[in-house]
């Protein structure tokens, strides 16, 4: 035991990845194509599951925080940081999946598999590049580009029941003309509102490594799609593990539940001219609480000794990032534009117009 | 039957030759009002004037207007006998018109003159007529060229700055270039283009709300309550608008178009 899964073909032994497109396992040499009750099977007659039974597999060596493996395809060492619970092997690139870090508290209940490929992902980047003439050319050069790689992050989902109450000025304010005078009437209200909801499955990113507004920014996912955790999805992707509990992330989805139970109630304050909230309390009470991993297409560019970091939502291909501006392009575009407005507006005179 | 009458020789009008008349002459006295000694004079005077300002002068008397009212008929000697200096027809005229038994004089101006001689002009010029109408013919139109003069050397009139006459004879307003409407639009729109690109490369945005996993169903009030507390009236003095829609002015001189569709200024009275 060294502490790796593989994903073979029940076929032909190769090497068994997952498949965005067809939402299954194709082998690349024998073509055969597995559902996930077949993958299933296999995992329980070849013993490749994971439980608590198994988890007591420990690393082999453990240097200042790293790990290693052995790759159980070609016996080369794996060498991962503490959070990778997925990785590829750098000699024969199968797929590495670290199963002691996915046991126990680490075993997420579910998943959103790929639907996305590298390929999709890739040009999903060369679009949101294309309307943005200002982006250095570093962002256009393939060999950053094919650095795209697909990573399941691991996810907090919580599911929280709110009351709120709030108080607000609400001033109605009417005015007519009499005269040579403008009467102006305020009408002036307190309004208040109490009231409860339910929200479903607010995601907090739960690690450290990944940006929490750029994983805000690739939201929503569609938890439709939402399955049990089978490590078989992991195959051909790379894995993290949370390194933020689930108690210390939540803090990011109370403030977003009651931020919007605020608006719910303030909404619900009609007919006034203006709305000056005064008070607002909430009473919280977590409901749910999961662990999941989601798909997520990240692409790391570096440009002037800073990183830029791009992520695509590895389900419905929404794509974000910052991309900083080529000053240089930015200045001379806008000299440019300047000229040519001005010989523009020159024209337009000049052909009789203005 | 009278106009079609008129409206008939007036056809033929148009098949004679254009210069059945001499136009160096400058005076043409065909009420015989002056003495061919005093014509002679004033032609003098008017060769002078053309020459120092490169504007025709010329000079009318007439017993019958054609029924066409004085002002008209003095545009149409103008027009019609192919007075004025280059494209514009530059030129004045100034005609004593006595068919109706008085000295209704009018003054005409033509191409560029119109610029120099605004209404103000053309009155002042008209008020020294009229001091010396009691001097004789002689008087009034050595008076008109010598008060012509006078403002021919001043240029063009301060209220006709902003006017230019067109080459095809039209009294307009002067087209400026918009400088400054054209650099403010010219940092503006590209100035809001590049910030609109600048802002297109931030993506990334915190989510501080939560609207899309809130179940809409689950929403439950347990109050809602408006609480009316005070009310508060103001009166503010606002004078309504009284239209102060002042008339735009459109140059220094009156224009009218003469039965050829030029353009003339001009202004007469009886004297």
């Amino acid at each position: 035991m060294n502490g790796t899964l593989d994903h073979k073909c029940p076929n032909c032994s190769a090497v068994l990845k997952f498949n965005p497109h067809g939402q299954n396992w194709k082998c690349e040499y024998c073509r055969s194509e597995f559902n996930i009750e077949q993958i299933e099977q296999a995992q329980a007659k070849s013993g490749a599951t994971i439980n608590e039974t198994t988890a007591a597999v420990k690393a082999e060596k453990n240097l200042e925080g790293m790990d290693v493996y052995s790759c159980p395809n070609c016996g080369a060492q794996i060498i991962a940081d503490d959070n990778v619970t997925a990785t590829s092997c750098v000699y024969c690139k199968s797929t590495a999946i670290l199963k002691n870090k996915l046991v126990g508290e680490f075993n997420p209940t579910k998943v959103i598999a790929f639907h996305k490929t590298k390929e999709d992902a890739i040009a999903a980047f060369k679009k949101i590049r294309k309307g943005r003439p200002f982006a250095p050319k570093e962002f256009n050069d393939p060999k950053n580009i094919n650095e795209m790689s697909g990573i399941y992050i691991p996810f907090w989902i919580y599911d929280f029941q709110c009351s709120g109450s709030l108080t607000a000025d609400a001033k109605r304010i009417n005015s007519h003309r009499s005269g040579d005078y403008i009467i102006t009437r305020t009408d002036v209200y307190l309004a208040m509102r109490d009231g409860s909801m339910a929200f479903h499955r607010i995601p907090v990113d739960g690690s450290k490594r990944f940006d929490n507004d750029i994983m805000n920014s690739i939201e929503p996912f569609d938890y439709r799609e939402l399955v049990d955790f089978n490590h078989g999805y992991l195959s051909g992707f790379l894995a993290e593990k949370y390194d933020v509990d689930g108690d210390t992330a939540m803090n990011d989805a109370v403030e977003r539940v009651k931020n919007s139970t605020n608006d719910v109630l303030k909404n619900s304050i009609n007919g006034y001219s203006t709305v000056t909230v005064t008070s607002a309390n909430h009473n919280l009470n977590l409901t749910n609480k999961e662990y999941i991993l989601l798909p997520v297409w990240m692409l790391n560019i570096k440009y002037k000794d800073k990183i830029y970091t791009f992520a695509m939502n590895g389900q419905t291909g929404k794509m974000v990032g910052d991309i900083p501006i080529d000053k240089k392009k930015a200045v001379l575009c806008w000299i440019g534009l300047c000229a040519l407005s001005f010989l523009v507006c020159f024209i337009v005179y000049w052909l009789g117009g203005l | 039957m009278k106009k079609i009458l008129f409206s008939i020789l007036f056809f033929f009008m148009f098949l004679l030759p254009v210069s059945a008349l001499d136009t160096s002459l400058k005076v043409y006295d065909d009420a015989d009002l002056l003495t061919d000694a005093e014509e002679e004079t004033l032609r003098q005077l008017a060769i002078q004037f053309v020459e120092n300002h490169d504007m025709d002068l010329v000079i009318v008397t007439t017993l019958y207007n054609d029924g066409k009212g004085t002002e008209a008929y003095a545009q149409d000697f103008y027009d019609y006998n192919g007075f004025g200096i280059g494209e514009t027809h530059d030129g004045i005229l100034f005609l004593i018109d006595r068919t109706y038994g008085y000295n209704d004089t009018y003054m005409v101006t033509t191409g560029h003159a119109i610029l120099v001689y605004d209404d103000t002009r053309i009155n002042s010029i008209l008020d020294d007529i009229y001091y010396v109408k009691d001097n004789g013919y002689y008087d009034m139109f050595e008076t008109f060229i010598t008060s012509s003069d006078k403002w021919a050397e001043k240029g063009v009139a301060p209220s006709n700055e902003d006017y230019e006459i067109d080459k095809n004879g039209n009294f307009v307003r002067k087209r400026k270039f918009p400088l400054g409407m054209t650099i403010a639009i010219s940092l503006l729109v590209p100035t809001g283009v590049v910030i609109f690109f600048i802002l297109r490369n931030k993506m990334v945005r915190k989510a501080t709300r939560a609207a899309e996993y809130l179940d809409s169903n689950s929403i439950s009030f347990s109050r809602k309550e408006d609480r009316f507390i005070t009310t508060h009236t103001t009166r503010t003095y606002s004078p309504r608008n009284t239209g102060s829609s002042g008339s735009v002015g459109g140059g220094g001189s009156s224009i009218s178009r003469g039965s050829s569709g030029r353009s003339h200024g001009g202004g007469g009275r009886r004297m």
